[in-house]
């Protein structure tokens, strides 16, 4: 019986990702972080390269917090609810919204500087196995904590692309760039696969409709 | 009766049946869920689960509200403190029954 009661709760944990809306997100932030980091590619060696990393990134992550997950809600108010019903998740106890705005602005502003000022001091092979390894694993991280199987695959996908990225013969911020956007697209394909799967498997329907 | 047994058999038996267990286990581990979503994850009829969620409300255990979203009416469920606290409780229960057994064993 206690094992059924661990299943149930897990099962509740893993409807928020259901519908892959969560995925598309993510691989979205991921595409637009590649996009700014190939501008950046282009505009070298001028200043407006450098910011548009420093200030393309913070924003990106930012946005991608809070209107991302705004989308996101937005999304599961029109299509996953009426299909398989609403859930409202337990929120931690969290700080205000203005500090929550400023906690993520400044881990995007940290990641920033992470990214362009002590990974460049690494060798770049390095810090582009490295960076991708240290996402998959943390991919890995939520797949065990949710639990869910197909973060398996995204994990595994993404240590194959940042192998991949590191050993092109190219410059490390191209090499950057097509790691970023293989994540993304990574995710993304996950989230339309998950989209897919769901709206074919759960049509329209409200059971309370008739139950009136 | 020998007395540890005894207390094997004083069960929440709101709790302890199947379906209303799942309810609740679902409703403790969010903050609110609507019949659709309950219905789905009990595989319940829409009668059955009516009939459940009338009893575990009148035990004060969970709190329904009717509202309407747009024309389509839902129903949406919260567990109350009471029923957190029940539901630990047989948590408890189930605990002191395995270890019961596995020691008489």
């Amino acid at each position: 019986m206690n094992e059924t009661i661990k299943t149930t709760i897990e099962r509740t944990r893993q409807y928020w990702y259901i519908d892959g809306f969560s995925e598309l997100l993510v691989g979205f932030i991921f595409v637009s972080l590649a996009l700014i980091s190939g501008l950046s590619v282009l505009f070298k060696p001028s200043i407006g390269s450098a910011i548009l990393v420093g200030v393309g990134y913070p924003v990106i992550i930012l946005g991608g917090v809070v209107f991302g997950n705004k989308w996101v809600r937005a999304m599961k108010e029109k299509v996953t609810y009426p299909r398989t019903g609403y859930v409202k998740y337990i929120q931690p106890a969290s700080p205000s919204r203005r500090a929550r705005i400023i906690k993520a602005f400044v881990i995007a502003f940290m990641v920033s500087i992470v990214t362009n000022v002590i990974l460049s001091k690494l060798d770049p092979f390095w810090i582009v196995l490295g960076t991708g390894l240290l996402i998959a694993a943390f991919v890995v991280y939520m797949g065990v904590q949710i639990p869910l199987n197909r973060f398996y695959f995204l994990a595994g996908w993404i240590a194959v692309v940042s192998y991949a990225a590191a050993r092109l013969p190219l410059a490390d911020d191209v090499q950057m760039c097509i790691l970023l956007a293989g994540i993304g697209l990574g995710w993304v394909a996950g989230g339309v696969v998950s989209l897919g799967t769901y709206l074919r498997n759960h049509p329209v329907e409200n059971p309370e409709i008739e139950e009136d | 009766m020998n007395e540890d047994w005894r207390t094997l058999t004083d069960v929440d038996k709101l709790i302890h049946e199947p379906s209303r267990l799942m309810i609740l286990t679902i409703l403790v581990s969010v903050e609110k869920a609507d019949f659709v979503y309950l219905q789905r994850e009990t595989g319940l009829t829409r009668g059955n689960l009516s009939v459940h969620l009338t009893k575990l409300s009148e035990a004060g255990y969970i709190d329904i509200q009717k509202t309407f979203n747009g024309k389509v009416p839902q129903t949406i469920c919260q567990i109350t403190d009471t029923g957190k606290q029940a539901f630990l409780r047989y948590r408890e229960y189930l605990k002191s029954v395995v270890e019961k057994i596995s020691t008489s064993g």
